[in-house]
């Protein structure tokens, strides 16, 4: 089975143009929606119908950084969110508390000030690891060593997300 | 391919054959329909000239009548004339029963509800069903031919009950449906088609019941839904309803009978109408004038104009777009006439928004345009359109926690699966329970329906592998199947519940979802705590069950007091005491456990002699 780089005609890699990705989404999907089949059989009705949740899928899982990310290491036989391997580095979770609790700090005190510098921080440590995990894939190094930074990632994304939805709360 | 097109005989071979088909707005208030006509498309006029027919049903006992002929019974026959039934599809007795000074006289049949009018009994499948019959008639009068099918426009933010009420009601009047389609996205195909924009929208759809906010991108004839929101409920009615209640506590009104609750509500509902051209309103009850002014409408309204703000705040976030981002907040529904709605979305968005269009017009509009595509017409219009789920869907997972397949705001179609397993040795069945909405708990979120995996090779915990699959297709619909992996045993559904969620309930399981999402948290600890000591308790019990001869009774005396003392503590309400005791049963039968399994390699080489297993190492 092709790979889902490979269904949008790019070169399995982290390293993508944003821009192609979307032209060639939108031409595949545009050949295979159902609404395209609307008056066809109803057997063409459900292939078009699995080959678009296949196109939806697959451009859900290349579109950001992280996933893309994910995805390459599990086509290297690594699974980033292995449910039994659920070992982190310790710095690193003594820092996520710490940050965390920094965030229930601002919460209880509802300074937009102080979280708007948080929000700016913890999207400075998304760009970080994007980087770093760019850098990773384009000096080939250690697949484990992706895995950790994957890991971390999601972290500081998960964290942007409740600090972000905690400001659009308060304006 | 060309040479396979050889057609049987009678059968038209013409390529440029017109396909009828037809766009139809089932609205709260009002319904309308539109067709394309060689490259045109038009709103269909019933015989005097009316585009709108009002969505009211009046049940009689020689039978129904619809639009402004049931409208003349309102008042007269107020338990038998139904308005607003679009507020009633999909939801349970319970809901109905819910909605504020109501006319009718609601039965529970099974949970969901239906009217007893002086034609029986009638769901609101069947009276919106009625409405629907009547548009399809103008259709095919207008046409000249019969109707090849129908895309039928539901607000965005419609739940999976709700769809299938409306596809159920297209069906019983004889529709083919060929697509339910989002309003919002019907507005933006119209509009986007008219005026060639390209980029990002929002549309702001306020109707008589239903309120919906989507944001999406235009590029090249493909429209695509960045993220949707609303509520169900909220829309045109309600602000009525506020009248209605002002008026009946200022002017001291008691005991009112059906007739003057719709005489009073039709009067609130022109008042309000009123209110956007005029700066004050006001109408005449046995003698007593009721007088509303602008500020003072402002204020009763105050609540529900916020409530569609917050949404659309929680749109564009989750579309990930500022708001200077969208070109052209485009207005939609006859709600959007209010100026309190114009200026508060406009001041959301820091610019004027777009009410040239006419709003109650360019969604039955758009939803033509779609179903002249999907009939295979040739169109001068290539579009293509990708909506997206509105609200998450789950399945229970032990411990009452729904655990989300695919979350709101993906792009249908869509399928994904997810592998569950078995939490009991030798367990053959599976019940799998399917949810909608945002909260992590299964009582905060929808049921949509249940089904039973049966037939699963009885195998050791843990061992099994559940696949179930999730599919969404393009209409909103989902359906659900389920196998065991290893034998290929099989089950499935289409998921299709008695009624859908409530709207206060969706309101409410959204709002909760922000609020109590670290409540949620420290819950769901506390669910896996207990999930993990009722798994240990079940794995001791088997254990002693099978070789409790193998203990001596102080090692038997201890496993027991542990075992009891964790058992007593699963129900309680502290996750850190029921892990401590939890560890300690492990703890106390860590030898037990290393008994048992000694004792099980020894039964597997009874029989073989040492060497044996020597010379295979």
């Amino acid at each position: 089975m092709q790979n889902y780089f490979e269904l949008f005609d790019l070169e399995t890699s982290f390293f993508i143009s944003d821009s192609n990705l979307k032209d060639s989404y939108r031409r595949e999907i545009a050949r295979f929606h159902p609404d395209k089949f609307a008056s066809k059989t109803d057997s063409e009705k459900l292939q078009a119908l699995q080959n678009t949740s296949l196109l939806n899928t697959a451009f859900e899982m290349i579109k950001s950084p992280l996933n893309r990310a994910s995805y390459l290491l599990k086509l290297d036989g690594v699974d980033p969110f292995d449910e039994k391997d659920t070992a982190m580095d310790h710095d690193f979770l003594i820092s996520q508390i710490d940050l965390r609790e920094e965030l229930e700090v601002i919460e209880s005190k509802t300074d937009t000030d102080k979280l708007d510098d948080f929000i700016d921080r913890i999207e400075s440590h998304v760009q970080s690891k994007v980087k770093s995990i760019s850098n990773a894939f384009k000096g080939n190094s250690d697949t484990l060593e992706i895995k950790k930074d994957v890991r971390e990632l999601k972290f500081y994304e998960q964290l942007a997300k409740e600090s972000n939805k905690l400001m659009d709360e308060w304006l | 391919m060309a040479l396979l097109q050889i057609s049987e005989p009678g059968q038209s071979t013409a390529p440029h054959r017109h396909n009828l088909a037809c766009g139809i707005d089932l609205g709260t208030t009002n319904s309308l329909v539109a067709s394309v006509m060689s490259g045109e498309t038009k709103l269909l006029l019933d015989n005097d000239g009316n585009a709108i027919l009002p969505s009211i049903v009046h049940c009689d006992k020689d039978g129904m009548s619809v639009g402004s002929e049931a409208l003349s019974f309102i008042t007269s026959d107020p338990v038998n004339t139904i308005s607003s039934i679009k507020r009633f599809m999909g939801i349970s007795f319970t809901e109905a029963k819910a909605i504020k000074n109501l006319p009718y006289d609601l039965v529970d049949r099974e949970g969901s509800v239906v009217f007893k009018t002086a034609m029986g009994e009638l769901s609101p499948v069947e009276i919106s069903a009625r409405i629907l019959s009547s548009l399809k008639k103008r259709a095919e009068d207008a046409l000249g031919d019969e109707l090849k099918g129908a895309v039928i426009t539901v607000p965005a933010y419609f739940n999976d009950a709700q769809r299938q009420s409306t596809k159920d009601a297209a069906k019983l009047a004889g529709i083919n449906v060929l697509r339910l389609l989002n309003e919002p996205t019907a507005a933006a195909i119209a509009y986007g088609l008219e005026t060639k924009e390209e980029g990002i929208h929002a549309v702001y759809d306020l109707g008589g019941g239903t309120f919906d906010i989507s944001v999406l991108s235009f590029n090249r004839g493909v429209f695509e839904v960045l993220s949707t929101g609303g509520d169900s409920s909220l829309g045109g009615d309600d602000f009525d309803n506020l009248i209605f209640e002002d008026c009946v506590k200022s002017l001291e009104l008691k005991d009112l009978t059906a007739s003057q609750i719709q005489n009073i509500r039709q009067h609130s509902k022109s008042a309000k109408e009123k209110l956007s051209v005029s700066d004050s309103s006001e109408f005449k009850l046995d003698g007593k004038t009721y007088t509303i002014t602008q500020s003072k409408f402002e204020v009763l309204t105050e609540k529900l104009v916020k409530r569609t703000l917050q949404i659309t705040k929680r749109a564009l976030r989750d579309a990930e777009i500022d708001t200077a981002d969208i070109k052209e907040v485009i207005m939609v529904g006859g709600s959007t006439r209010m100026s309190i709605i114009r200026e508060s979305v406009s001041e959301v968005f820091g610019k004027p928004v777009l009410c040239s269009i006419n709003p109650e017009e360019v969604v039955t509009k758009g939803a033509a345009i779609q179903a002249n595509i999907l009939a295979g017409n040739k169109s001068k219009d290539d579009v293509l359109l990708l909506d997206v789920l509105p609200l998450s869907l789950g399945l229970e997972t032990m411990g009452g926690l729904v655990e989300k397949v695919i979350h709101r705001n993906t792009t249908i179609p869509i399928t994904r699966a997810q592998e569950f397993t078995t939490y009991k040795d030798g367990q053959t069945g599976m019940g799998i329970h399917v949810y909608q909405g945002e909260r992590e708990l299964t009582k905060d979120c929808r049921s949509l329906g249940r089904f039973e995996l049966k037939g699963i090779p009885p195998m050791v915990a843990g061992r099994a592998r559940i696949l179930v699959e999730f599919q969404v297709d393009a209409d909103g619909l989902l359906s659900v199947s389920a196998k065991e992996e290893g034998s290929g045993v099989k089950s499935e559904i289409e998921i299709k519940p008695s009624f859908g969620l409530s709207d206060k309930d969706m309101e409410k399981m959204l709002k909760d979802s922000v609020v109590f999402a670290q409540k949620d948290i420290l819950l769901r600890q506390l669910q896996e705590q207990r999930v993990d000591a009722t798994r240990t308790i079940e794995a001791i019990d088997a254990a002693l069950n099978a070789d409790k001869s193998l203990l001596d009774e102080k090692m038997l005396g201890s496993i027991v007091v542990a075992r009891d003392s964790l058992s007593s503590l699963v129900e309680s309400e502290d996750a850190a005491l029921i892990k401590d005791a939890t560890l300690e049963l492990e703890n106390v039968s860590a030898k037990f456990v290393e008994m048992r399994m000694n004792k099980s390699i020894m039964s597997a080489m009874k029989g073989h002699s040492i060497d044996e297993f020597n010379e295979q190492l």
